[in-house]
């Protein structure tokens, strides 16, 4: 992964046609800019994770898939904080 | 009384006041405004997320306190707003249904989308998929950890 540095003000160019300005700096927050061509498609990581997965469920789930797990639900006690270190 | 004809559970019947509206659809599935939630005897605690719209697509959902007792249920400003609730503060009486989307990809090891629980106001008829912001939660969260499985094959 490319790493670089960069201060509120200041930008960087993805290709020819990609253009990211670090806009404002707040804590923990950054503000960022993006000029990009109207077919590049700029999604939030969690929402592009999400969309994927939407994806993944609406393909038909089995009966006996379905009977499975919701036994296991019924007999095994949620986990205890549902965390997880990825994505 | 209107009825659809499904894949899962053949004709359903239902009334308006049944259907559940998605205001932005859920990602992926923008054009998908209206839903209603299925459950069926045999899949308690399962539920089903059935399009109006599309009679071929249904989500299978889990409650989410089901599957991590201790998920931290707080919903963004925007997400608030889109089901009516005020914007800060507790909204007292309020009753909201927190589901997720459970993925059967690998059908013998289902998961479920913790990144992003559907979240239904029923005395509305409301609901939204709300995307949490931080890395926190999985997005595939696999619904039953390798220790209870070993515990079950055993």
């Amino acid at each position: 992964m490319l790493v670089i540095r960069r201060r509120a003000g200041e930008g960087f160019l993805i290709g020819d046609t990609i253009e990211v300005d670090i806009l404002e700096i707040d804590g923990n927050q950054v503000k960022i800019g993006i000029r990009a061509p109207r077919e590049t498609a700029i999604l939030r990581r969690e929402i592009a994770a999400t969309r994927d997965t939407n994806l993944d469920s609406a393909q038909t789930v089995e009966d006996k898939a379905l009977e499975q797990a919701s036994k296991r639900l019924r007999l095994t006690p949620p986990s205890k904080t549902g965390l997880s270190p990825r994505l | 009384m209107q009825s659809l004809e499904t894949a899962r559970f053949g004709t359903v019947r239902f009334e308006e006041h049944e259907v559940i509206e998605f205001p932005a659809g859920l990602p992926g599935f923008e054009n998908e405004h209206r839903f209603l939630l299925i459950e069926a005897a045999e899949s308690v605690p399962l539920k089903f997320l059935q399009s109006v719209t599309t009679a071929s697509l249904s989500f299978v959902c889990a409650p989410v306190s089901l599957v991590a007792a201790r998920y931290e249920m707080v919903l963004p400003r925007g997400d608030r707003e889109l089901l009516g609730m005020p914007t800060e503060g507790i909204a007292a009486g309020l009753s909201l249904e927190w589901l997720a989307i459970l993925c059967f990809a690998r059908p013998e090891e289902p998961t479920a989308n913790l990144l992003g629980p559907v979240v239904i106001r029923r005395d509305v008829g409301l609901g939204v998929q709300s995307i949490r912001e931080n890395a926190r939660y999985s997005a595939r969260q696999p619904l039953f950890s390798g220790t209870q499985e070993q515990a079950i094959c055993s």
